[in-house]
C-alpha cells in the first residue's frame, strides 16, 4: 500500500427519511470513505432495506443527494459515477451498498497535497439517501382511449387508440404532503415552491416558518400522508427533477390505470389483461357501485370530505398496483393541450385522474381536463415516473 | 297562476310568450344583499368567469351547471378556494332557473345554449351575463333583446373591451372631433391557428347529457373534441366568434349601427379539415361616407395577440398586432389595441414626410382587470337596474356584422344591400334565408319571446 493513501475510515453525516411518510424506510444508513490504489478514494454509502414489498414488480427508487458544505446547499448525486446495488431502481429488500468514485479533491474543489490523494473532509459532507415506491409497466402495446375535449389529444385522433409504450415505471402513491415538506425544507429556504394555500390543513397543510432567507417547513399534524395540492405544473416539474424523476405522460399515466393488452408485456405475453378497455383501474364497476366506494371522489359517502391518504383504496389499485389512479387528487401530466387559438400562452397541460371533487364518471381512465400550469388547486397532484435508459421519455405513442 | 308547477311552465314556456315569471321573480337586491348566481356551463370559459367571480364578496355562486357533469370538479374547486363553499351542480339548467334565490346567471356556454339560455333566463326573472358571440344568426340576437326588454332584465356580453377605461377615453376622442372627419375604420383578426381535427364517432360517455348538450343544434353522432367548430350549425366560425370583440370596439368608436352594405371576400384557402366558415376574411362595410374594413386570416402566425403585452405601459407593435383597430380621421390615425393594449393617434408633418405619436394612452391595467371590470359594471347594473356598458343591443348590433360578412360568404361572396330598420336584407331571398339559425325541438328560440 503506497503510504500516501491512508487506510482511512470516516463515517458523515447522514439524514434518515424514516420520519416523513411515503419516502420507503431507509434504514441504518452508513457513509465510509475508503482509499483505493488506482482509482483516488471513493465513498461508500450503505444502507438497509427491510421492506419485504419491494420486489422486481414493485421496486424502490433510490436516490441521493449530498452536500459538501455542511448542509447550506445540496445537489443530486448523478447516478452515472455511481456502482453498487442500492441506487437508482431497486428490485429487493436487503443490505445495500452504493460506491461513489471520484470524490478527490477535484469533485469538491478543496485544496490538495501534491503528491498525495486528498482525503475528503467527511465532517463537511452530508448525504441524504431516499427512496420512492414504484411500480413497473412493461414494455408493450395498450388500448389508449384517451380523447379529446376533455383530457383528449386532439392531433391523434385519427390514429387508431391502441399504442405502444418502451418499459417504465411509475411511482406507487402520489406524492405526499411530507414528501413535498421534506423537499422544501432542502429547497425552499428563500420560500420557492411554497404558496399560502399549501397551509390549509384541511387540503394540503405544509405551514411556512421564519423568514427569507431561512424559511423552514412543517406538516400539520396528521397531514404527511396525505397527497400534496397547490402544487403548479412547474413546481411538481421541480420537485421531480430534485429526484432525478419526471412526470407521466398522458399515454403512461393512462396504461397504468388499463394495463397493457399483457400485463407481463408484449416480451413474455404470459399474463392477458383481462380488461384492456376498462373505465377505471379496477374494471368497469362505477366507483360506487354496489355501495362499495372504490375511490374517493365527490361526496363523504366514501369515508372523505377532502383528500384521503394516499392508498387509502388499496383494494383497488391499478394492474401494477398503482394506488389513487382513479380520484383523491387529479394529477398532472407532462402533455400539453395546443388546440386554443389563444397562441402564445403558456399552453395547457392536460390532467388526469378525476378527484376528491369529481363525479364518479370523471375518475376514470379517458377523462381529463386542461389546466394552465401556473394553476395551484386543491385537487390536483403529482406522481412520478422514471424511464428506463433504452425507453426515454415515452411520451408519445404510435400506431401498430 | 300559483299552482303552476315552476319546471313544467318552462318546459312549455319554450317557443311560446309569458308575462308570468317576471311577476314572480322580478325581486331588487339591494346593496347589502349579496347577488345569488347560477353559471351555465363551466368548461374552460366558465371557469375563466369563475375564477372572476369568487374574487368577488358580493356574489355567491349558488348553481354550476353543465350538461357534462365531468366539469364539476374543477369548477366547483374554484368557487370553494374563493369562497369557501361547494355550489350545487345541476345538469339541467331549467333547475337553475327554478330557484327563486337566484337573481342571475352567467351562460358560458358553447355558442348554440347563448341565445335560448338568455331568452329562457329573462322569462324566468333573471339578469343575464352571456359570453360572446352572442348569437348563431340575426334572428337569435334580435330575440334576445326582444326577451331583456320585455322582462326589464339587465342582460350583459362578455365584450369586456367595453369596460376598459381606455375605451372611454378613446371614443370620447374620436367624438371631440380631434381625429377629424373619419371615413375609414379597419379591424383586424390576423393571427395562427391550427385546424380542427374531427374524432370518429364513440359511444356517449358516462355523465354527458349529449341531447342537452347538443340544445338547439343538430344532434349529431357523438364525437368528442371540438369537431362542431366546423359547422355551422354550431358555430359563427373561428374568425367571427374572436372578431366580434374588435368589431363591437369599432363600432363603439365611430358610433355607427347598421351598414348599407356589406361585401365578403375570401373561403378557405388554407385548411382542409371539412370546415365550413372561412379560414381567410376580409369584408367592407359601407356606413354612408365611412367604411368599414376588416380583415381577418387564420393562417398569419406573424400577428401576435397584444395580451402578452408584459408591460402595461407600453404599445403594441402595431404592424404585428393581430387583434387592433385603426380609425383613420382627416386629421389623425388612431391605432387602439384590444386586451389592454391601449391606443395611440398619430399625426402626419407633410413637410417632413413623417408621422409620429401624438397622443398615447397605455391601458395601464391588465387585461384580467377588465374582466373584473366588466363584471363590476353587471353587479352595479343589478342593483340599479340600468343598462350596462355591453348591453345586449350593443353586442346585437356588432354581431350583426359578424353574421352580415358571414352571409355574404355563403351566397358567394356577393355585396349585399341590408335595410337595419327591418333586419333584413334588401330584395335578396337567398340572403334572407339566413337570418335565421335551424333549430332543433323543443330548443327552439320562440318568434314571440
Amino acid at each position: 500500500m503506497p503510504k500516501s493513501i491512508l487506510p482511512l475510515t470516516a463515517v458523515c453525516l447522514i439524514w434518515c427519511n424514516l420520519c416523513y411518510s411515503q419516502w420507503i424506510e431507509i434504514s441504518n444508513t452508513k457513509v465510509t470513505q475508503e482509499p483505493t490504489e488506482l482509482g483516488g478514494p471513493r465513498i461508500v454509502i450503505e444502507y438497509d432495506l427491510k421492506d419485504a414489498e419491494i420486489s422486481k414488480d414493485c421496486p424502490a427508487y433510490v436516490f441521493i443527494r449530498y452536500s459538501k458544505d455542511s448542509g447550506a446547499a445540496w445537489e443530486f448525486l448523478a447516478m452515472e459515477y455511481l456502482r453498487g446495488n442500492g441506487y437508482g431502481l431497486v428490485e429487493g429488500p436487503g443490505h445495500k451498498k452504493i460506491i461513489w468514485w471520484g470524490t478527490g479533491e477535484t469533485s469538491f474543489g478543496g485544496p490538495g497535497e501534491t503528491g498525495t490523494t486528498r482525503i475528503v473532509d467527511l465532517s463537511r459532507l452530508k448525504f441524504r439517501v431516499r427512496g420512492i415506491r414504484m411500480v413497473r409497466v412493461p414494455a408493450g402495446v395498450f388500448k389508449m382511449k384517451s380523447l379529446p375535449g376533455g383530457g383528449y389529444d386532439e392531433s391523434r385522433w385519427d390514429e387508431e387508440p391502441v399504442c405502444e409504450l418502451p418499459l417504465f415505471y411509475i411511482a406507487k402513491y402520489e406524492t405526499t404532503v411530507a414528501m413535498y415538506a421534506d423537499y422544501l425544507n432542502e429547497i425552499g429556504r428563500e420560500g420557492t415552491g411554497w404558496n399560502k394555500r399549501m397551509s390549509n390543513s384541511r387540503r394540503c397543510g405544509i405551514v411556512r416558518n421564519g423568514s427569507a432567507p431561512d424559511f423552514t417547513y412543517s406538516v400539520k399534524p396528521g397531514r404527511e400522508n396525505y397527497p400534496v395540492t397547490y402544487i403548479s405544473w412547474y413546481d411538481a416539474a421541480a420537485f421531480l427533477k430534485w429526484c432525478g424523476l419526471r412526470l407521466p405522460s398522458e399515454a403512461e399515466w393512462e396504461k397504468t390505470v388499463r394495463g397493457g393488452i399483457c400485463l407481463d408485456g408484449d416480451k413474455t405475453k404470459q399474463r392477458e389483461n383481462p380488461l384492456p378497455e376498462r373505465k377505471y383501474p379496477w374494471g368497469n364497476e362505477s366507483p360506487s357501485a354496489g355501495g362499495v366506494y372504490r375511490c374517493n371522489c365527490d361526496g363523504e359517502q366514501d369515508g372523505f370530505s377532502c383528500t384521503a391518504p394516499v392508498g387509502s383504496f388499496g383494494k383497488f389499485n391499478s394492474p401494477y398496483g398503482a394506488c389513487d389512479m382513479a380520484g383523491n387528487v387529479a394529477e398532472w401530466t407532462l402533455d400539453w393541450y395546443s388546440t386554443s387559438y389563444h397562441v402564445g400562452l403558456d399552453g395547457f397541460r392536460m390532467v388526469r385522474g378525476g378527484s376528491w371533487m369529481a363525479v364518479p364518471f370523471a375518475c376514470d381512465a379517458i377523462t381529463g381536463a386542461t389546466q394552465l400550469p401556473l394553476k395551484e388547486s386543491s385537487i390536483m397532484g403529482f406522481r412520478a415516473v422514471r424511464s428506463t435508459p433504452s425507453g426515454g421519455c415515452g411520451a408519445g405513442h404510435k400506431s401498430p | 297562476m300559483g299552482t303552476i308547477n315552476r319546471r313544467e311552465f318552462l318546459k312549455g314556456s319554450i317557443g311560446a310568450a309569458t308575462t308570468f315569471t317576471v311577476l314572480s321573480q322580478n325581486k331588487s337586491v339591494g346593496a347589502a344583499n349579496k347577488v345569488v348566481l347560477g353559471i351555465m356551463g363551466v368548461g374552460g370559459r366558465g371557469r375563466a368567469l369563475l375564477s372572476s367571480l369568487v374574487k368577488r364578496s358580493d356574489v355567491k355562486i349558488k348553481y354550476i351547471c353543465d350538461a357534462d357533469t365531468r366539469s364539476y370538479g374543477p369548477a366547483a374547486e374554484i368557487v370553494m378556494e374563493g369562497h369557501d363553499y361547494k355550489p350545487k351542480f345541476v345538469q339541467d339548467f331549467r333547475k337553475m332557473l327554478d330557484d327563486r334565490q337566484v337573481d342571475a346567471v352567467v351562460i358560458a356556454t358553447s355558442d348554440r345554449w347563448h341565445a335560448l339560455g338568455t331568452i329562457m333566463a329573462c322569462q324566468a326573472g333573471k339578469d343575464v351575463y352571456v359570453e360572446k358571440p352572442l348569437s348563431l344568426s340575426i334572428w337569435d340576437g334580435r330575440k334576445m333583446v326582444e326577451a331583456a326588454r320585455k322582462y326589464n332584465r339587465v342582460v350583459q356580453v362578455g365584450t369586456q373591451s367595453r369596460s376598459a377605461p381606455y375605451t372611454d377615453k378613446a371614443a370620447e376622442y374620436i367624438r371631440s372631433g380631434k381625429l377629424g372627419d373619419v371615413y375609414l375604420a379597419r379591424v383586424f383578426l390576423m393571427q395562427g391557428a391550427g385546424p380542427i381535427h374531427v374524432a370518429g364517432v364513440q359511444p356517449v360517455p358516462e355523465g354527458l347529457d349529449y341531447d342537452l348538450w347538443c340544445g338547439p343544434s343538430p344532434k349529431l353522432p357523438y364525437r368528442p373534441g371540438r369537431w362542431f367548430w366546423r359547422l355551422w350549425d354550431f358555430y359563427v366560425g373561428y374568425i367571427m366568434a374572436d372578431m366580434t370583440h374588435q368589431i363591437d370596439l369599432a363600432r363603439y368608436l365611430i358610433g355607427k349601427e347598421y351598414p348599407d352594405t356589406v361585401c365578403n371576400a375570401g373561403g378557405v384557402y388554407h385548411f382542409n379539415d371539412g370546415r365550413e366558415q372561412p379560414d381567410t376574411q376580409f369584408a367592407t362595410f359601407e356606413f354612408g361616407e365611412l367604411t368599414l374594413l376588416f380583415e381577418a386570416s387564420l393562417w398569419s402566425p406573424y400577428m401576435h395577440r397584444i395580451v402578452h403585452l408584459k408591460d402595461k405601459t407600453k404599445f403594441p407593435d402595431w404592424p404585428f398586432s393581430a387583434t387592433k383597430v385603426e380609425i383613420c380621421g382627416t386629421k389623425g390615425f388612431m391605432c387602439f389595441g384590444r386586451h389592454g393594449g391601449g391606443w395611440q393617434v398619430f399625426e402626419g408633418d407633410s413637410n417632413v414626410r413623417e408621422s409620429k405619436a401624438v397622443v398615447s394612452e397605455p391601458a395601464g391595467l391588465k387585461f384580467g382587470s377588465i374582466i373584473d371590470s366588466h363584471f363590476d359594471d353587471f353587479i352595479d347594473c343589478i342593483r340599479s337596474r340600468k343598462k350596462p356598458k355591453a348591453d345586449v343591443e350593443e353586442a346585437h348590433l356588432s354581431m350583426v356584422l359578424c353574421h352580415l360578412a358571414n352571409i355574404s360568404y355563403r351566397v358567394g361572396n356577393r355585396k349585399l344591400k341590408f335595410d337595419g330598420t327591418t333586419e333584413k336584407f334588401v330584395a335578396d331571398n337567398e340572403a334572407n334565408k339566413y337570418l335565421k339559425a335551424n333549430y332543433r325541438k323543443p330548443w327552439i328560440v320562440p318568434e314571440k319571446v
